[in-house]
């Protein structure tokens, strides 16, 4: 059977705010088997990227914490090891590529010391070595004149070509988890089918596992295996790529999928999500979708919908379902 | 409604940027931001301009309107040349003439309440008295979707999606004929995204505006506009009406477009046109067809001759050697 390489259990992550304390992530429980893709969809401010966040344990202590929850990498538990142990595994095993590639690179250093420093850091190594690591993994992200890259500055290079950079540091030391954070989301088109194809390529020839993070179905589509959708900090919809695509059952989702103009397809008028996301910090028990849902009852104002199986591998927090299966 | 007169003609628009300010000028490079490119749009239409970061799509909407100099051209409102009207005469033209800013966030004054901020204009062009104005306020606020009673609150007390609302209500207070409007839902998320739009569709339907829409998203320009131009260095590569672009796009660039938008649908196999490269260098555009280093179709007379911009059926044109 395929292993988990990552397993998240009820975390829950919590930011203090100008409004009270916000749950950021709320009880989010997934896994991330070896090899597979697993994609987190949802708007901005649903939680997303906090998941990643507390994964890395990047959490900035002054304003929040994971509050509770488990995370395990390959049956390590991230939040109970030492300090040292966690710097061992991050960027090691467990690498990160962020949104901006611009802001994420250091400006003073050369591009190719920040692709040796992860190596350094991890590996008992040569110089020599090391740069002659770096050369071939600037190869393996697709640009050519290595050694031209290698000796150039991060502002001299383009957003395309930095995020090749911040892929090739991530994999310098071939991590088996690759958690990335809308990494083409400030790319345009033609640059982000060149970065989806690398990943996905990637991904294949070294049988990385990947969380991948994003607000665009379309990537979703692309890329992803399994899909986790989330809501105001909670996973309302999850499931195989296929089905979820092919029948989403929580409102929101199939909200999002109507809501997305396709090309090829010309619709009169696109269909709308009423409503905007609702504040965090004023949440009471209910189904936080509700306020905007077309389909709320009574009792979606008052209880929150616990995930629930269905055969086809997914799984929706939804009201509309348990009245079904009780029924 | 919609008439064959064109209300906006813009012919040969050159922009270059680092010409006129000599001093710095040792090794300073021009950089052709635009470099002859003439399209127009009919009154009540809506012209799409499509294209990747650096290509001008931006430059192009702000010469339009003048907010910046151009280097050569024409750009002909209602038949009258924008570029060569004296200030009084272009003040007066203004409220026809508006531009929605893609960021909602910096293109609000964020110390005036937003009902202060949508009437503004109207009290500065004078074009109402000061009791009606509220009133008017009230009225574009509601078309816009947002409450009339949110507008003695400031910009920071909205979400992006009502900021680009109250953008967009800030343009149409003042009737006018002709919208630029620059990536105006690139910032926002998809349910969001939807709202905007649909009331782009919206005023379209309602008020006859004419929109020049500047957008990188394919799929939103295919939603809204009915012809569309495709930039790639600050040249025109394919312009045509969306059934010829998106039907059977001819220009390898627009066919490269096309197929690099990721459609949700994950059973979907089709084949893609992967670029390989980056958009060049603006200020050392590559010979002949700009496009020639990217383009997997290239031969030999590509690198040498610039194509011409030919049209190759009614009202479709592209630009290049093997079409």
């Amino acid at each position: 059977m395929t292993t988990t390489v990552l397993e998240v259990k009820n975390l829950l992550t919590q930011y203090h705010t100008g409004d009270g304390v916000i749950s950021a992530v709320n009880e989010v429980s997934f896994s991330i088997p070896k090899g597979q893709t697993v994609c987190l969809v949802g708007e901005s401010g649903c939680g997303k990227s906090a998941v990643a966040m507390s994964i890395m344990g990047l959490i900035d202590p002054g304003a929040g914490a994971v509050k509770n929850g488990e995370i395990f990498f390959n049956r390590v538990d991230l939040l109970n090891i030492k300090k040292h142990e966690l710097r061992q595994l991050r960027g090691n095993d467990i690498s990160m590529i962020f949104q901006e590639p611009m802001t994420s690179l250091n400006p003073v250093l050369t591009v190719g010391s920040q692709i040796m420093e992860p190596i350094m850091e991890h590996e008992i190594i040569s110089k020599k070595e090391a740069k002659r690591r770096a050369l071939e993994l600037i190869k393996l992200v697709g640009i050519g004149r290595s050694e031209e890259i290698f000796d150039s500055f991060p502002h001299q290079l383009s957003g395309g070509m930095l995020q090749r950079i911040m892929i090739a540091i991530a994999l310098s030391c071939s991590p088996e988890l690759l958690i990335a954070d809308e990494p083409t989301t400030a790319l345009d088109v033609t640059i982000q089918a060149q970065i989806l194809d690398l990943l996905r390529s990637l991904k294949e020839q070294r049988e990385m596992s990947m969380l991948l993070i994003t607000h665009d179905l379309g990537v979703v589509a692309e890329v992803a295996d399994y899909v986790i959708v989330m809501y105001a900090g909670k996973v309302i919809e999850e499931g195989p790529v296929v089905e979820l695509f092919e029948n989403p059952k929580h409102p929101y989702t199939q909200g999002l999928l109507k809501a997305k103009p396709v090309i090829g397809q010309r619709q009169e008028e696109l269909y709308t999500i009423p409503g905007q996301v609702p504040n965090l910090a004023t949440l009471k028990p209910s189904c936080f979708f509700s306020e905007r849902c077309e389909h709320c009852m009574s009792i979606c104002k008052e209880e929150t919908p616990s995930i629930q199986t269905f055969d086809n591998e997914q799984q929706v927090a939804c009201w509309l379902y348990k009245e079904v299966s009780i029924v | 409604m919609k008439g064959q007169t064109p209300l906006i003609e813009v012919k040969n628009l050159k922009k270059y940027f680092g010409e006129s300010d000599r001093f710095f000028k040792r090794n300073a490079s021009i950089v052709k931001a635009v470099d002859n490119v003439s399209f127009s749009i009919n009154r009540g239409e809506t012209f799409g301009l499509v294209g990747e970061s650096g290509s001008g799509k931006s430059t192009i909407g702000k010469s339009i309107l003048r907010l910046q100099s151009i280097t050569d051209g024409e750009v002909l409102f209602d038949g009258k040349n924008l570029h060569q009207m004296s200030k009084k005469e272009l003040r007066d033209l203004r409220p026809k003439i508006q531009f929605i800013f893609q960021d909602p966030y910096s293109s609000l004054n964020p110390r005036l309440r937003v009902g202060d901020a949508i009437g503004e204009a109207l009290l500065d062009h004078e074009l109402c008295e000061k009791h009606v104005v509220e009133e008017k306020v009230k009225e574009v606020m509601e078309i816009c979707g947002l409450s009339k009673d949110q507008m003695n609150r400031y910009p920071h007390e909205f979400s992006g999606g009502q900021r680009q609302r109250i953008g967009i209500a800030r343009a149409i207070i003042l009737q006018p004929d002709f919208i630029v409007a620059d990536e105006p839902v690139s910032a926002l998320d998809v349910s969001i995204q939807a709202q905007i739009i649909n009331l782009f569709s919206k005023l379209q339907r309602q008020k006859n505006i004419t929109f020049l829409f500047i957008s990188h998203d394919l799929s939103v320009v295919e939603h809204l506009c009915s012809h569309i131009g495709v930039l790639y260095l600050g040249t025109m590569m394919e312009l045509g009406s969306r059934d010829q672009l998106y039907s059977k796009p001819l220009h390898p660039y627009t066919k490269a477009l096309i197929s690099a938008v990721p459609i949700p649908n994950p059973t979907l196999k089709r084949e893609r046109i992967i670029l390989k490269g980056d958009i060049p260098n603006p200020s050392k555009p590559p010979s002949g067809c700009k496009f020639h280093t990217r383009c997997p179709y290239a031969i030999d007379s590509c690198k040498i001759e610039v194509p011409e911009f030919k049209e190759v059926e009614k009202g479709h044109f592209v630009a290049c050697h093997l079409v």
